[in-house]
């Protein structure tokens, strides 16, 4: 369960150029929910996602997963119970480490790190049955850099290593948006697959309508920083891209009439 | 070139292989280029000899000045995890306090040893454990022993789960962040281990050599980045053991290679030459790899 009571996050707070990035956002998802989020750009997204992994200090309200206050926790203290898959498909791996440092490295998020051998030989099996799922073929490659492997590949093998620890939330930020069309189908087609088979909660930010609709089972919107919309159930299973597009287009319009009174 | 010239270039080479060590752990590892090494070879030298010229045990004293040279490094990582100074800002910090703080420690800006017992004294004749060599084969072998246990020492370490975070701390530390890692941690940890073996390559130096001066610091973060990129070419390879030998066998071909060049005569140079002909093959080393893949090319 995480529980968001009246985050804000402003940016150069203080100045002139002071930004509401995030303002008062409640929000609880309940353990095992997809969320989707969508939004236009500058909406919040990605600083709603980054404020719950840690990476940007809310300037206001707290984050509490499992009813524990994680609000002051830095993003190293918070990553035994967030997990998280970046944007960019180059952000989530290390490109000079094999493809088993990788996976050991993630395979030990939440635990303590010692003196053993970071890739044991008994590990290799389950990192090869782990990867073999993906279907990509890169249970053989277990000790190339995965520096050699393509975008798309490092990007599923950053989403297997997001899952590989037990994880309370994972965070994935517009996670396929940096792929071919193709390739990003695969990505999806694997996140749902991997949070079904875990029995995930998940927040996953994304750009098209259509993958915040078919993913998940809940759908926010986000506008200047706020909730503005937020569908489950039926009402969700009713709404379509087109209803999300004229969604959008209401408060473009709403914030244009805004302008326009605040000029005239 | 003589046999005892040889000897003299492969001891040297090992004592800065230690050296190229701790540089390959900050500039590679971790990614932060230390100037601190400039300051910590020297500490290491005078805190040894300052200690054994006390009538300290020498291995006492060796261990002292390793301590000594990972609190330098200490310094400089707090100065940049915690205080955010820039880290090549912060280790010049270091480096120049350093300078002031090793004229303190021998009482002047050098001190000579020559007459005193060092860790080298019970392999050499007369010691208890001497074997029937000449001490010019002796001083190798010994450094040789101490290299070897170091690169197993820091192989080791960097294949091991802690290792792991470490590197991955040098290569991406928002990816580090995310998978649990405490990044700040990790450097300060890193930057203690690369000063304390470049400190302990300083005692060997003083003991090997019989004083420590508070200026044989100047160019060593060169000097050790040489051999670290000169092993790199001569044993490619991505494996953990592979590249940390690396920077061990660069150490001691670097010095093979300068001593055959002070030999030729026709070529005119002097030892203090060694700097310049340093920086020049740095450079280029440095500037080859980008030729290579056309970086200057796609000017017009």
């Amino acid at each position: 369960m995480i529980r968001l009571d009246g985050v804000a996050v402003h940016f150069g707070q203080g100045t002139a150029n002071e930004t509401r990035a995030l303002s008062a956002v409640d929000l609880a998802i309940a353990g095992g929910e997809f969320v989707t989020v969508i939004g236009s750009n500058g909406a919040g997204k990605s600083t709603l996602l980054n404020a719950i992994a840690g990476d940007v200090p809310v300037t206001g309200g707290t984050i509490a997963i499992d009813a524990r206050d994680v609000t002051r926790w830095s993003p190293a203290r918070r990553a035994d119970r967030v997990s998280r898959v970046f944007q960019d498909p180059l952000a989530g791996t290390c490109a000079e480490l094999t493809v088993a440092e990788n996976l050991a490295l993630a395979a030990r998020r939440g635990c303590g790190r010692g003196l053993r051998l970071a890739v044991a030989r008994r590990d290799r099996p389950g990192y090869a049955a782990a990867l073999e799922r993906l279907g990509l073929g890169l249970e053989d490659r277990l000790d190339e850099p995965i520096g050699r492997l393509s975008g798309g590949q490092r990007q599923a093998v950053a989403l297997l290593m997001a899952t590989l620890a037990p994880t309370r939330l994972l965070l994935l930020d517009e996670h396929v948006a940096a792929l071919d069309p193709r390739t990003a189908a695969l990505v999806l087609d694997l996140t749902r697959r991997l949070v079904a088979e875990g029995g995930l909660t998940a927040l996953m930010v994304t750009h098209a309508m259509r993958h915040a609709l078919d993913c998940g089972d809940r759908t926010i919107m986000l506008h200047e920083g706020r909730v503005i919309l937020d569908i489950a159930g039926e009402a969700r299973r009713r709404t379509s891209v087109d209803d999300l597009v004229a969604r959008f287009a209401d408060v473009r319009g709403e914030a244009l009439s805004e302008d326009r009174l605040l000029l005239g | 070139m003589s046999l005892i010239a040889f000897l003299g270039a492969v001891e040297i080479g090992l004592i800065f292989g230690l050296v190229s060590l701790g540089v390959f752990l900050s500039f590679r590892v971790l990614s932060f280029p230390d100037l601190t090494v400039d300051g910590s070879f020297p500490l290491g030298a005078a805190v040894a000899a300052a200690l054994i010229v006390g009538g300290v045990p020498p291995l006492v004293a060796t261990g002292v000045a390793v301590v000594a040279g990972a609190a330098a490094g200490l310094v400089t990582a707090i100065l940049n995890v915690r205080f955010g100074i820039l880290h090549l800002l912060a280790s010049i910090l270091t480096m120049i306090a350093l300078y002031s703080i090793n004229i303190r420690v021998m009482g002047g800006p050098n001190v000579a040893i020559l007459q005193e017992a060092t860790v080298l004294t019970p392999f050499l004749t007369g010691g208890a454990w001497a074997p029937d060599w000449p001490a010019y084969v002796v001083r190798p072998a010994f450094l040789a022993v101490v290299a070897a246990l170091a690169v197993v020492g820091v192989a080791a370490y960097l294949a091991s789960q802690l290792g792991l975070a470490m590197r991955a701390t040098g290569a991406n530390p928002r990816m580090a962040r995310a998978q649990g890692i405490r990044t700040g941690r990790q450097i300060l940890a890193g930057m203690a281990l690369s000063n304390a073996l470049v400190a302990l390559g300083g005692a060997l130096f003083a003991q090997a050599g019989g004083f420590a001066d508070a200026t044989s610091g100047a160019g060593t973060i060169i000097v050790g980045l040489a051999a670290v990129i000169l092993g790199e070419t001569l044993m490619p390879g991505r494996r953990v053991w592979v590249m940390v030998a690396a920077a061990v066998v660069g150490s001691v071909v670097y010095r093979i290679a300068v001593q055959f060049a002070l030999d030729i005569d026709g070529l005119g140079l002097q030892a203090s030459d060694l700097n310049l002909v340093t920086a020049v093959l740095v450079g280029a080393a440095l500037i080859l790899p980008g030729l290579g893949r056309g970086r200057l090319r796609l000017r017009p």
